[in-house]
């Protein structure tokens, strides 16, 4: 028998990318700063946010050079002010219309895309002070210098976090979207694969996230079938505390007293799928 | 965020420098520090020797693109105060015991400087980018590789002020003293010789495609249109790989030595930020 046996924190990607709600954002950081060392990730989180931030920046950075540089080219500006926001604006708007014609039907990704690019194109502009002007090809140099900044900012904490090498089962998987109907995948991939980590070690793992939706709405039902504890940054080291007095998880779910149908399924598909025996 | 980048005077990664390490010597320095001169040209023919790594258009004459660079090179490094600083903070290492103090300033502010001239680096490889049709994994691979040598250089300098601290305080405890030395030249030497393969690396890409679209010498490190048709796809793809590889390793090198930190909070208002994203939560739908 034994105790104490938690081995950390399993992370959700959004808990390492910045949060628009700065309540998150700051629950988060403290987890991190306080507990980095005890935090961990999957690869295929690590894997699908690195893409992720890859692929928005290969979108954004791709987007100036074909479209935006030709354009100014195009006008002869040979010197841009924050005075330039109606030709700008004249360039977003014929170029939603050219997308509207040649995509009909998925327009409305590819508008969502351009506004952004529109707004941080607008933004940069109105940054500028009064009288200062810059070449075009030094303002988009600029943005494009940022922009490469910002995207290694935010794969760095990816990078600077444990990663466990793990693929979850098939058969784990399954069960997950069937017993608590979790929409997303990707979460139940994120979610098995802990489950996996969890008892191959035979130690406690906290899976932390913001996804009140998906995850956190159904943490009593994930925690009671599967016995994966799921939580929001800010009651993460709480819980923590709480399960180094809980017996280690195989042990945990050996002493459960009358198996409801959904745990002896997942018992099951424990033992056929890594050969581990969880139940008495 | 529209920062003076442009107007630094720096230029694009066009040339290796080897002037990242500096050493923490006791008493017996082994090897002679090298003046200005000796430096200069020790670094020159480095340069040079790349040209003996990478496949030099045959419109232009390896002689004379030896003279061109050799000329270059020489004039960059004459005006290029930060090469001069870290040849003189070389200098200072021979007497570090009696001048921790500005030794260890020095270094500190040499790196500021570096990681301003590192920013430039990568508006100008924006800039070649920008105007030229090459695939965005020419600017991601020399990008990564000058951001991770800004970490390297944010790691050198908190590894070397806890090293200072150190030093301080075993002044007058030589064997302590001189461990803490051996301990520093130790780590540094594996930093610098990652970072000095990466320079190099990136030279020689930006080196490959520039001499191979300059129709003549006179066109060679000028601001032109840069077309990826002059450029045999297979040499690209494997300079840039190669230094993709690189930049992994220093990656690897850099994390384990690397305090885990959140994002940094600098950054939550800034439109770079929100713009990536915003197209990750788009395209992640």
């Amino acid at each position: 028998m034994s105790f104490g046996q938690v081995e950390g924190f399993f992370l959700d990607s959004c808990i390492l990318l910045p949060h628009p709600l700065e309540s998150v954002r700051k629950s988060s950081d403290v987890l991190l700063k306080e507990s980095g060392n005890r935090c961990m990730i999957c690869s295929s989180v690590k894997k699908e946010a690195i893409d992720l931030i890859e692929r928005a920046y290969t979108i954004i950075v791709s987007d100036i050079r074909s479209n935006l540089k030709p354009f100014l080219g195009k006008q002869g500006i040979t010197a841009l002010t924050n005075r330039h926001g109606k030709l700008l604006a004249d360039f977003f708007a014929e170029r939603k219309k050219g997308i509207r014609l040649q995509f009909p039907e998925r327009s409305n990704v590819r508008n969502e895309i351009t506004g952004t690019i529109e707004n941080y194109v607008s933004v940069q502009l109105h940054s500028m002070k009064d009288g200062f002007t810059i070449t075009p090809d030094d303002f988009l140099s600029s943005l494009v210098t940022n922009l490469t900044i910002i995207e290694h900012e935010l794969k760095a904490p990816f990078m600077g976090i444990k990663t466990i090498d793990i693929d979850p089962d098939i058969a784990i998987t399954s069960l997950l979207i069937l017993k608590t109907l979790i929409g997303n995948p990707k979460d139940v991939d994120h979610l098995a694969s802990a489950l996996k980590y969890q008892f191959q070690t035979n130690k406690w793992v906290i899976f932390v996230t913001v996804d009140e939706t998906e995850i956190l709405g159904k943490q009593n039902r994930i925690f009671e079938v599967f016995a994966l504890q799921c939580t929001k940054p800010n009651w993460a080291l709480d819980y923590y505390s709480s399960m180094t007095r809980l017996k280690s998880p195989i042990e945990y779910y050996q002493e459960i007293h009358n198996y409801t149908s959904e745990q002896k399924e997942f018992a099951d598909k424990i033992q056929k799928s890594m050969g581990i025996k969880i139940t008495s | 965020m529209l920062s003076d980048q442009a107007a630094k005077g720096f230029s694009l990664p066009k040339i290796i420098r080897n002037d990242t390490s500096f050493p923490l010597e006791f008493q017996n320095v082994k090897d002679a520090f090298k003046d200005y001169k000796t430096a200069i040209s020790e670094t020159i023919e480095d340069n040079l020797s790349l040209l003996e790594e990478i496949p030099i258009p045959e419109h232009l004459s390896m002689d004379i693109l030896k003279e061109f660079l050799r000329k270059d090179i020489d004039s960059d490094l004459r005006k290029d105060e930060l090469f001069e600083k870290a040849v003189e903070i070389g200098r200072y290492a021979k007497s570090m015991n009696n001048s921790m103090d500005s030794y260890f300033r020095e270094i500190f502010t040499y790196h500021e400087k570096l990681k301003q001239d590192m920013d430039s680096k990568m508006f100008h490889v924006s800039k070649m980018f920008l105007n030229s049709d090459l695939p965005l994994s020419f600017l991601k691979s020399i990008g990564d590789s000058i951001l991770i040598e800004k970490d390297h250089t944010d790691i050198f300098d908190k590894e070397i002020r806890k090293e200072w601290r150190n030093l301080l305080a075993s002044r007058s405890n030589r064997p302590k003293f001189e461990k803490i030395c051996d301990t520093h030249n130790l780590w540094i030497k594996e930093f610098n010789e990652r970072q000095k393969q990466m320079e190099r690396q990136r030279v020689k890409l930006v080196w490959y495609v520039d001499f191979n679209n300059s129709s003549n010498i006179d066109e060679v490190f000028k601001d032109k249109f840069v077309k990826k048709s002059l450029l045999d796809e297979g040499i690209l793809r494997d300079l840039i790989s190669e230094l993709q590889k690189i930049v992994q390793e220093a990656e690897k090198l850099s994390m384990s030595r690397l305090e885990f930190h959140p994002f940094v909070e600098k950054h939550e208002t800034e439109s770079d930020v929100r713009a990536i994203l915003e197209i990750m939560q788009i395209i992640d739908r």
